[in-house]
């Protein structure tokens, strides 16, 4: 069942929309990702989810009801912000209360489901400190459980990793989706982080310049651009222009074999990292040279100049060099073709 | 302890504790005349004049002190808040400009204020009454008390309240469990100015209150024009003691508490 449907939603401040008809619907127990570059109004988008802000077009719905005249406080939804923004006038166990106290349940109700939310996100010990003397990622913890110890129907997360260095970041991510295990809680986040999205979403709706422009699997959006910007949203730097006809993929000398009807005109997606590279001659390789190296730690990203275009490859060999003379071969699988 | 916070308390001495000095022997002082350079006789008098002969008039003069400052107090916060919130978190033409009204009672001499407020309390009923008292003060002090809290506005991050509505509270909920706690600093220094503005009003007391309202400073204006000094002295020590005592609460719990609620 959908438990959150945006219908049409345009959002934004003073009748400038950032957001333009947003139409979405997340399913019980769904993790959504909201995906877009930074100051594209994605915080705008919760912040009007969790009534906020005041949709300026458009119906929320939340459990089947529409919410746009239900204040933010009687919505069974909570939001956490990127920043963990805790009450620095009460200690984490008072933090976690907070809600609580705010709907009149107090005593052993309202402790045992503190003590239940300090155990699911390994807060045990911590709960007499002040919150300044918490590490960020205490910090980002007591947030997170501050909103779930309401058990909302929804959990609405700005940015939940972002502020976060490596380490803590693969902590928080666990952290995330062993409360969803527990608590099958349904999640809409938003961020700009590609890699945020696909590790922890179900579904990513990617937003563009203000408007939802592919909603899919994470593994559909990042081997199935619906078009070139989503694909280059998604690191992939190689378009070609080319044609199809009888299932060969052409752009000058290159040809790959692919599966699609014939095309006078269409760009080929083909994903860097799936691009093999040989130094010795190839018999339906294609010949180019190295113009640019660098090292990003597991792969290496090189440049090759080909007689017809530039293609970039990720290769796990760090021994090329510039102006090496290699040998491209792109395998259908690499390929993704956008009429 | 360091050497810096032997000078520093070498310095509170110097500046703060020593001039009250004087003031503390002539109070305790008979006879003193110059070149001596302390009393040639001590004894109460003064303490005695206030506590007996002049007692019920300084008890209503602290009496009528307190409620003018506290009254002026809560005013100038309930008017000082939301425009200090106003002018701390949005920003919208004219807002240079209100800052330099706001500076206008503090710039134009509190007699020329005080006098043109008279001509018109008289006229719309609000001389010589409490109210018209409190509203003279209110003018030296709202400058006070919004500066004090635009700047804590300035660094207020109103997510806060965002976040406790999202978390269930209501817009009054909001106000009480997190708006207040979170600048309650701020509005402690801004009361205290206010309040000691108010404490130590006497032109404007006079002039609108014409003689009615006997606060503190008005008694103790009398009495040191009657020449009697340990008696000045006496009331002055009582003039100081109680906003002494607000200063010292508030730097106490300002000290424990810090500007925690701000960004």
């Amino acid at each position: 069942m959908e438990q959150l449907i945006l219908d049409n939603i345009s959002a934004g401040y003073r009748d400038q929309p950032i957001i333009r008809e947003l139409s979405l619907a997340v399913k019980e127990g769904e993790m959504v990702a909201i995906l877009g570059p930074s100051g594209e109004g994605k915080t705008t988008i919760l912040k009007t989810i969790a009534g906020l802000l005041p949709p300026l077009k458009g119906h929320i719905h939340i459990n089947g009801m529409v919410v746009n005249s239900t204040a933010a406080e009687k919505r069974d939804v909570v939001l956490v912000f990127q920043k963990p923004l805790l009450f620095p006038f009460l200690n984490v166990r008072d933090n976690i209360g907070f809600g609580l106290r705010m709907q009149g349940i107090r005593g052993k109700q309202a402790a045992r489901q503190i003590a239940k939310m300090v155990e699911l996100t390994g807060l045990k010990d911590l709960e007499r400190r002040k919150v300044h003397q918490l590490s960020g990622g205490q910090q980002q913890r007591v947030a997170l459980a501050r909103g779930l110890v309401l058990r909302p129907s929804i959990l609405l997360l700005d940015e939940p990793l972002s502020n976060l260095d490596a380490d803590l970041r693969h902590q928080m991510r666990e952290l995330i989706q062993h409360i969803r295990q527990q608590t099958g809680v349904t999640t809409l986040f938003v961020t700009h982080d590609q890699s945020e999205a696909l590790m922890l979403s179900d579904r990513i709706a990617l937003l563009l310049q203000g408007s939802l422009r592919q909603l899919g699997t994470p593994h559909e959006l990042f081997y199935q651009p619906q078009d070139t910007e989503v694909a280059s949203f998604f690191g992939c730097p190689n378009l070609l222009k080319g044609n199809i006809h009888n299932n060969i993929f052409s752009s000058a000398q290159i040809h790959i074999p692919v599966v699609s009807a014939n095309r006078s005109q269409c760009t080929a997606v083909i994903r860097p990292e799936q691009i093999d590279l040989t130094r010795a001659p190839q018999p339906k390789g294609t010949e180019g040279t190295i113009t640019s190296v660098s090292f990003e730690g597991i792969y290496t990203r090189l440049a090759i100049e080909t007689a017809s275009c530039e293609i970039t490859t990720l290769s796990n060999s760090n021994q090329y060099n510039i102006g090496e003379l290699v040998y491209l071969s792109i395998p259908s699988s690499a390929v993704h073709i956008i009429p | 302890m360091n050497k810096r916070s032997v000078l520093i308390g070498l310095g509170i001495i110097v500046a703060v504790v020593i001039p009250f000095l004087p003031l503390l022997l002539w109070s305790v002082s008979d006879q003193w005349f110059y070149p001596a350079l302390l009393p040639q006789q001590f004894g109460l008098r003064g303490w005695q004049y206030i506590m007996t002969t002049a007692g019920q008039q300084i008890t209503e003069g602290l009496v009528q002190s307190t409620s003018l400052a506290l009254v002026t107090t809560c005013c100038s916060l309930l008017v000082a808040l939301p425009a200090a919130r106003a002018l701390g978190l949005y920003s919208f033409p004219g807002k240079k400009l209100i800052g330099l009204f706001l500076l206008l009672p503090i710039i134009v001499p509190p007699l020329c204020v005080s006098m043109g407020y008279h001509l018109w309390f008289i006229r719309i009923g609000l001389a010589e009454t409490f109210a018209g008292v409190v509203m003279a003060h209110l003018t030296f002090c709202l400058p006070y008390t919004i500066f004090v809290l635009w700047g804590v506005f300035t660094d207020y991050n109103p997510d806060f309240e965002y976040q406790a509505r999202s978390l269930g509270a209501s817009p009054i909920q909001v106000l009480i469990n997190v708006t207040l706690p979170m600048i309650l600093p701020g509005i402690c220094i801004a009361a205290l100015f206010s309040f000691l503005l108010s404490w130590s009003q006497y032109l404007s007391t006079l002039i609108i209150g014409g003689g009615r309202l006997l606060t503190l400073p008005i008694l103790l204006f009398a009495l040191m024009d009657s020449g009697d000094r340990p008696v000045a002295a006496a009331v002055s020590l009582v003039f100081v003691i109680p906003a002494l005592f607000a200063l010292v609460a508030n730097a106490h719990f300002l000290g424990r508490q810090g500007m925690t609620g701000v960004r």
